[in-house]
């Protein structure tokens, strides 16, 4: 078989990415482990934003509102109530979706700027919540004491190798969900509304419904995201439902490219491991960041995997040929 | 008599306080080419956005569609009843290929005996499977109109409304939308034929109406239309 098909392509690098991940934490330290979770539960919030913002064109500033709420379930539902697992994950991101539900009501109908300003004042309202209720909250000291669970008699609080399996599981599932969501007849309604409102609603769709529905799964999203949260770092406070947080993942986003769910994790990746390195060599990280936000804006307004994607679509011939050249030189 | 399939009757239609359609009465018949001709501005497309409830038409009377009034509805319950619409002007998405426009519509296909599938508008317009991963906003026109048919094929309606199909093509295309048109009423299905090119639309119809100024003046069947627009040819 030709070694340069493009067909075995994604399939090759997808089996590639699935060993690494998999050998993960027998390849690299614990250090490298837990950026890797870091960026997972935080690639979540992000891939929730980049999926209203890619197959709908709405930026919404309230993702991480829904974040928040799931992990503050978590956080009140196991140190207050002491229920058991996986009682306080489950409803922590059913109240996600349910508020969802709800905000989405009023949220929904609105569009471009306007729908930016309610999510942002929805969000406040959030935030102001989770940081006023004290006797629930414990206001802006946060709650702390949130213990991961044990799965299958290993201990995922003890062991950070399994909350990686813990966390990759999901992460992999919401993924998968997403991928198919966007592959599916909903996605490509979706992309109807997002080409031509008043054309899909010209067709018969329930253009509102669409976008409501998708608002939902968006918030589902950054709920599970929440959850990982609140058990990797044990701790949940109002920073997390902040418009900082949310911000964090508009610029993640943008990094990496609205458009793609990989584009919203190298994102992640990349903003998580700047923050980390850049502010180890300069008290000026900020700036350096915000020169970088400008260049990417500027000269890669698609994101770093928009651009890469570009490119290959651009070069993916003359690279093909040059593979199966090599190909061929190596054959007797 | 059998019931018709469409009823429309005493229908009032308004733009904000426009009046635009005035007390139309038309009925559509199973398996049967309905052609509603008329010039520019006298109420052809108000027509097909009153029986499909588009908001910003104002409706008054009643519109039975398969023994259903459909006149409080949404549009998006009423196309769900069983009307496939190709809109004037095709609406199609950019950013969606041929095979994505088939696939989303497809999932809204109704009733058990599924006899438009994506297999069979392929077969019906070979070209549209040759451009299958093309998108919407890069075929040409009369790419897009069979891709607009075939759109409101594969949601298996059983009345087909279509809207000055053959705008913009060649006389070769517009053979092919009359041969297709002619395909779908012999296997049964009904179409309700919105034109101002009488030449396109003349043999095709089984009955005509004429609409002027939002009113019906003139409704006779295809073979008396045909002998009429010879007389005053004549």
């Amino acid at each position: 078989m030709n070694g340069s098909d493009p067909r075995l392509i994604k399939p090759v690098l997808a089996s590639v990415l699935t060993v690494l991940l998999l050998s993960l934490p027998w390849l690299t330290s614990d250090y490298f482990v837990m950026m890797t979770i870091r960026i997972m539960y935080f690639g979540l919030l992000t891939m929730s934003l980049c999926y209203l913002a890619g197959e709908l064109g709405l930026v919404s500033l309230m993702q991480a509102a829904f974040f928040g709420i799931a992990g503050y379930f978590v956080a009140i539902l196991q140190t207050r109530y002491s229920l058991p697992f996986p009682i306080p994950p489950l409803a922590g991101i059913g109240v996600a979706v349910l508020a969802a539900g709800l905000f989405g009501l009023l949220a929904i109908k609105a569009k471009g700027v306007y729908f930016l300003m309610l999510t942002l004042v929805l969000g406040q309202l959030v935030w102001a919540l989770a940081s006023q209720w004290a006797s629930m909250t414990k206001g802006d000291s946060g709650i702390t004491g949130i213990y991961a669970p044990v799965l299958f008699g290993f201990s995922a609080e003890k062991s950070k190798t399994v909350f990686y399996f813990f966390q990759l599981f999901a992460f992999s599932g919401v993924v998968w969900f997403l991928a198919a969501l966007k592959r599916s007849p909903f996605g490509l309604m979706l992309r109807g509304v997002r080409d031509s409102e008043t054309r899909m609603a010209m067709l018969g769709y329930p253009v509102m419904l669409l976008r409501y529905l998708a608002f939902i799964f968006a918030a589902l999203v950054a709920a599970v995201g929440g959850v990982f949260f609140a058990y990797f770092t044990g701790l949940i406070n109002p920073h997390s439902v902040s418009l900082t947080a949310n911000v964090e993942a508009l610029m993640a986003s943008i990094l990496g490219g609205i458009n793609t769910l990989f584009g919203a994790v190298l994102g992640t990746g990349i903003l998580k491991t700047l923050d980390v390195v850049l502010s180890g060599v300069t008290e000026r990280y900020v700036l350096v960041m915000g020169v970088m936000f400008l260049v990417i804006i500027m000269f890669a307004p698609k994101g770093i995997a928009g651009s890469a994607r570009q490119i290959w679509e651009a070069y993916k011939g003359k690279m093909l040929s040059f593979l199966a050249l090599g190909n061929k030189t190596a054959k007797p | 008599m059998p019931e018709s399939l469409l009823q429309i009757s005493g229908l009032d239609a308004y733009y904000g306080k426009s009046h635009v359609l005035q007390d139309v009465k038309l009925a559509v018949n199973h398996g049967e080419l309905v052609l509603v001709v008329g010039r520019n501005g006298m109420g052809k497309t108000t027509l097909l956005r009153s029986i499909l409830a588009f908001p910003p038409v104002k409706r008054r009377g009643s519109i039975v569609f398969e023994g259903c009034e459909t006149s409080r509805m949404t549009t998006h319950r009423v196309a769900a009843l069983g009307l496939g619409y190709v809109p004037q002007g095709r609406l199609l998405f950019p950013s969606l290929t041929v095979e994505e426009h088939l696939r989303f519509a497809a999932s809204r296909s109704r009733g058990q005996e599924k006899a438009w599938t994506l297999k069979s508008v392929y077969d019906l317009f070979p070209e549209l499977q040759q451009r299958s991963q093309v998108g919407g906003g890069r075929l040409s026109g009369g790419e897009q109109q069979m891709l607009a048919v075939a759109r409101a094929l594969v949601t298996n309606p059983t009345l087909l409304l279509m809207d000055e199909p053959s705008e913009g093509l060649s006389v070769q295309v517009i053979q092919r939308v009359k041969d297709v048109c002619r395909h779908l009423t012999s296997s049964g299905m009904a179409i309700l034929l919105v034109e101002q090119n009488l030449d396109m639309a003349l043999n095709l119809a089984d009955r005509a109406y004429v609409f002027l100024n939002g009113q019906v003046v003139y409704e006779e069947s295809g073979e008396e239309f045909r002998a009429d627009r010879k007389r005053v040819r004549a």
